[in-house]
């Protein structure tokens, strides 16, 4: 009787290369990009991917830049929204996957200013990035009844990423000025909100919030 | 006091090896010999020579008779070393180059599937960001690509042929050439050992 698993010398070899070329045929990958992600514009920012089994991957943003690293090191330099295009490739490259992702380029924006504190003056003004007049400031805020200033959008005040000092200067009835406070915040890693100041006399917190 | 034999050497054409016999006798292993004065029927062979036998005259003399006498091949042979050329020539095409080939095909592939795919990986790059050196690239992926399906094949056909040959040069009759020395009871043969692809010499002794 001639047994059906009996293999001559031929089929063995036949069936090693065909199991050793199995063997090598690599998974096919799974590109992966978070949906949509919020980046802040001007601010270099490193992008990932989380992907499976890639053994490289491609990156094609719609402003026509294109990376081949693991982790994109980019900065994007307009505020709008970019389309990416992440493809993930297996070993050899001959199976790949593609996701689409887009990357919400947003600058962030002062939306309000609240003040605690006792003034003599009639006015403060915040110079961060831009001037900013607070008005009618004369008298005692306290927490339960701060002094609030809303900003945006009538006037849109720009939180640029980079080391800058916010300052505020009080102004007089007989328009005298005196600096009140003075502190220095890198905004490129600095992304509390509000951003608070205070100096044990005036407490100053500034709101931000995107675009909409 | 008359010499009744005298000494001869001989000198033979073809072979140094050489067995003799004279009057039916068979002599020492030696090319000098001591013969009876007068007519003596000699046989000379050597292994692959036809036997040669002759007649020589041995005069009483003190000096050394030199005798020459030239060996001919045995027809028997000539066709031995035919047929041998003609067996090593199929060894070669059967066996020996389907396995070098083969093994050759099979050594190479791999490293051309590894190259192939590393320069693919380097194409796709190259191309997505429209490299200078894209076309460098390109041809290197197109070497490492010709150079994997060369081994492959090679490889696959050099493998295939050598098991199908394999049977059939099982079936292949070696060439074989056996001799019988005509002085003694011995038996010269000549083989074909395939594995290391020369020919085998064996000598045995009939009874």
């Amino acid at each position: 009787m001639v047994c059906p698993f009996h293999f001559n010398t031929m089929n063995k070899v036949y069936f090693f290369l065909v199991i050793a070329l199995l063997a090598s045929c690599a998974r096919k990958p799974k590109a992966c990009i978070e949906d949509s992600q919020i980046v802040e514009t001007n601010q270099l920012t490193i992008l990932t991917s989380c992907s499976e089994d890639a053994e490289f991957l491609t990156w094609e943003f719609s402003d026509n830049v294109k990376s081949t690293e693991d982790r994109v090191q980019r900065l994007f330099s307009e505020e709008k929204d970019y389309q990416v295009t992440v493809t993930a490739y297996a070993k050899g490259g001959y199976r790949s996957s593609e996701a689409v992702g887009i990357i919400e380029s947003k600058k962030r924006y002062v939306s309000e200013i609240k003040f605690i504190g006792y003034t003599s003056y009639t006015s403060l003004t915040m110079d961060c990035f831009d001037k900013i007049e607070l008005v009618g400031t004369q008298g005692s805020f306290t927490e339960e009844a701060p002094y609030i200033s809303y900003v945006y959008p009538d006037q849109e005040v720009v939180i640029e990423p980079s080391i800058e000092p916010i300052s505020v200067y009080g102004t007089k009835a007989d328009e005298t000025q005196d600096q009140l406070i003075l502190q220095s915040y890198n905004f490129e890693t600095h992304k509390d909100n509000p951003i608070v100041m205070d100096n044990g006399r005036y407490q100053f917190e500034i709101s931000w919030r995107y675009k909409d | 006091m008359a010499q009744d034999s005298s000494v001869v050497r001989f000198y033979v054409k073809g072979s140094g090896d050489f067995y003799m016999q004279c009057n039916g006798k068979s002599l020492p292993h030696s090319n000098f010999q001591k013969l009876p004065v007068g007519t003596n029927d000699i046989g000379i062979w050597s292994p692959k020579f036809k036997p040669l036998y002759d007649k020589i005259e041995v005069k009483s003399t003190r000096d050394t008779l030199s005798v020459v006498k030239e060996l001919t091949y045995d027809p028997g042979y000539i066709s031995y070393v035919a047929e041998k050329d003609k067996y090593r020539k199929q060894l070669i095409v059967k066996q020996t180059i389907p396995t070098v080939v083969g093994l050759a095909g099979i050594v190479a592939a791999p490293l051309f599937w590894v190259n192939m795919r590393s320069t693919h990986e380097d194409k796709i790059k190259a191309d997505f960001l429209e490299s200078i050196d894209r076309e460098a690239i390109t041809n290197r992926h197109r070497m490492a690509t010709a150079g994997f399906v060369t081994s492959a094949a090679l490889g696959a056909a050099g493998t295939t042929i050598f098991f199908l040959m394999r049977d059939r040069m099982k079936d292949l009759e070696k060439p074989k050439y056996k001799q019988e020395n005509p002085f003694t009871l011995e038996t010269f043969e000549l083989g074909y050992n395939r594995h290391i692809n020369a020919p085998q010499v064996g000598m045995s002794l009939s009874f």
